[in-house]
């Protein structure tokens, strides 16, 4: 333990003496996390050249920065024009575009800043002091384990359709449809693919969201003149950001949770931003006194998606330090930035160099430290944008996010692909069928094939191997009280207040 | 008659997709297209609920959510000029590149739908700068160039 603290002052000193990286990271971060679809794994892939020639403390720095700033930048987006600007942040649409429309656009960007900051922060702190103990539990996750947890984030296709439980479906079940396109995972048979060869890979993910979301929701607005209606009051006062941090703070212990959620859920390798956020957004729902308020646009929605989207980045580190398997696309480029500096992955990385291990999570604390003071006045005046012409701000939208279809894979066909979804977004929003649920599908859809038939081929086809560990039945159990229990503790309380 | 119709797009493209699914994994051995089968299912039985629901709407028996009346509203003229732009958009991206395509699409949209302020040239110019700057120039991101240009 003593060993430890020492390494973790002198990591700390380092990332003090680099300072000055942090702010220039998560300015970048911010910049391109509000881009949809074009999130921080993107921009850090285009500076790999940059960073490998740059020293390794630095270099780790930066990346970590922009990693923070991404997640916090994507919810930009999906406060002011209803479009994710990452898998993380569709959760954050479900209650920051309602509050836009509402006039109080500035205060949902600010609460999704100083909620990213302590959702951020908890799972950071939480992480660096864990780090081995929550590496040998991650180890614990194979795939039957893993099937489970993606099922709870699918499960939350059930709450989002309770307006309508037959169009959420149907909408939930297209978009699995839709994820299982291409190869398939045991023959590598080619699936639904349209003769399209760039279709063998399976449906892009970002061109899918940014259509179904960004370029569905610019060809609604131009029905109207701006996006918060032509009589509403857009406030852009610094009382308005008072107000906002207030209320950020009041759920302090709220976004702690959520935050410790994402930590948790993107320790699990491939787990990711998006299924943090689901999770932590339907526990939230569950556990809070109005749940029916959920996605008319309440603070408490778009704090339990951002703290969990950004508790994801401190969970995301522990499988890569501790074990050398990256957690998401952003910590697979910091692997080859620090295996191109000679320097040891997994185990072997805290025997010879602690201190470059402690120093990665040490500049994601400190840049949720600073993540408030920077974000604040960059982002607090866009939501002036929602009294912009929607004429304008349609093309610009579409223009922008055919840019984040494209640098996924880099192939013209997925613009066409976007402008595709865009069409079939469009009819869904229209005639009632919840676009998220299709979304959730084409994410998580490929993940649960996967583990499924993984765990089936691995133990020649028996279905109770995801019943044998303990940590299976304990998710199981998890999952049925998730679901169920809401419902079962309404009914309790109807009958208890009847007698 | 015409709002049943497009009511329907959905429905019918899932389960359209779904026997095109179906077609592409019959052969397949079990564990390619087990999966889907189920999903398949899942479309199917959630498309009759929705018909029979739609039928009921229409015989007077059942009644449409507060949210479906609303959204089966009829869209304006405006979307079919911002749907063929951006269709255009994308075509001439193929053709001239992103770079000239965008800002065509972002000065000539806003003139179409009704936009008049002389700004409109100043924001696509700065609009298009600014992508530039950031993805070509900063982040060495090659956009496409278009049959034309390359």
């Amino acid at each position: 333990m003593f060993f430890e603290f020492s390494e973790i002052l002198s990591a700390t000193q380092i990332v003090l003496s680099y300072g000055w990286v942090l702010p220039i990271g998560l300015v970048v971060g911010i910049v391109v996390g509000a881009i949809p679809g074009f999130s921080a794994s993107n921009t850090l892939m285009m500076l790999l050249p940059m960073t490998m020639a740059m020293d390794i403390y630095p270099a780790l720095i930066f990346m970590s920065a922009v990693y923070c700033g991404g997640n916090m930048g994507d919810s930009v987006p999906a406060v002011l024009i209803n479009t994710p600007g990452s898998g993380g942040s569709v959760t954050t649409c479900f209650d920051g575009y309602p509050m836009a429309q509402k006039g109080l656009a500035q205060q949902a960007l600010v609460i999704s800043i100083i909620a990213s900051a302590i959702g951020g922060l908890s799972g950071s702190v939480v992480a660096l002091f864990l780090m081995s103990a929550l590496g040998k539990v991650a180890l614990k996750f194979k795939n039957a384990e893993m099937f489970v947890v993606v099922l709870f984030g699918l499960s939350l296709i059930a709450q989002l359709s309770s307006k309508n439980l037959a169009k959420g479906f149907l909408a939930g079940f297209l978009g699995l449809l839709i994820g299982a396109i291409g190869f398939d995972h045991m023959w590598s048979i080619p699936r639904a693919t349209f003769g399209v060869l760039e279709l063998y890979e399976g449906a892009p993910r970002i061109a899918a969201m940014v259509g179904l979301f960004a370029i569905s929701e610019s060809l609604i607005m131009v029905d109207r003149l701006t996006i918060a209606g032509e009589k509403q009051r857009v406030s852009t006062e610094w009382s308005g950001v008072k107000e906002a941090i207030r209320m950020a703070f009041k759920w302090f212990w709220g976004n702690v949770r959520s935050g410790l959620i994402g930590m948790v859920v993107g320790v699990l390798p491939g787990a990711g931003a998006s299924i943090a956020s689901f999770v932590s957004y339907q526990q939230a729902m569950n556990f809070s006194k109005r749940p029916e308020a959920f996605g008319s646009g309440i603070p408490e929605g778009v704090m339990a998606s951002e703290s969990a989207n950004n508790g994801v980045t401190g969970g995301a580190l522990v499988p890569l330090l501790t074990l050398g398997i990256p957690g998401s696309a952003t910590t697979m480029v910091m692997l080859i930035v620090i295996q191109s500096h000679g320097m040891p992955i997994g185990p072997r990385l805290f025997e010879t160099a602690p201190v470059l291990g402690y120093s990665v999570v040490i500049a994601m604390i400190f840049t949720y430290l600073i993540m408030s003071f920077v974000g604040l006045p960059v982002v607090y005046r866009l939501a002036k944008l929602t009294l912009f012409s929607t004429f304008v701000l349609a093309p610009i939208i579409i223009s922008l996010t055919m840019i984040g279809a494209f640098a996924e894979r880099a192939y013209y066909v997925d613009m066409v692909i976007a402008m595709i979804f865009g069409v079939i977004g469009y009819f869904m929003k229209k005639t009632g069928y919840p676009p998220h649920a299709a979304i959730l599908g084409i994410i998580l859809g490929p993940m649960v094939e996967h583990y499924f038939l993984l765990s089936m081929r691995l133990t020649n086809n028996s279905p109770t191997t995801f019943f044998r560990s303990g940590i299976s039945i304990t998710l199981w159990v998890l999952l049925f009280v998730t679901l169920l229990g809401p419902m079962v503790y309404k009914k309790i309380k109807a009958v208890l207040k009847t007698n | 008659m015409k709002n049943k119709l497009f009511e329907s797009v959905i429905p019918f493209l899932a389960l359209l997709f779904s026997a095109y699914y179906f077609l592409t994994v019959m052969e397949a051995p079990w564990e390619a297209k087990i999966y889907s089968y189920v999903l398949i299912i899942g479309i199917m039985i959630c498309s009759i609920l929705i018909g029979v629901k739609t039928y009921a709407v229409k015989k007077g028996t059942g009644a449409l959510h507060v949210d479906e009346r609303k959204e089966t509203r009829k869209a304006g003229r405006r979307l079919p000029i911002i749907l063929v732009s951006s269709i255009a958009f994308v075509i001439s991206i193929y053709v001239l590149g992103y770079i000239p395509s965008a800002f065509l699409f972002i000065f000539i949209s806003p003139l179409l739908l009704g936009y008049r302020k002389k700004v409109i040239f100043v924001t696509a110019s700065a609009v298009v700068g600014f992508i530039y700057l950031l993805f070509v120039q900063i982040l060495k991101m090659k956009l496409p160039m278009g049959v034309f240009f390359s």
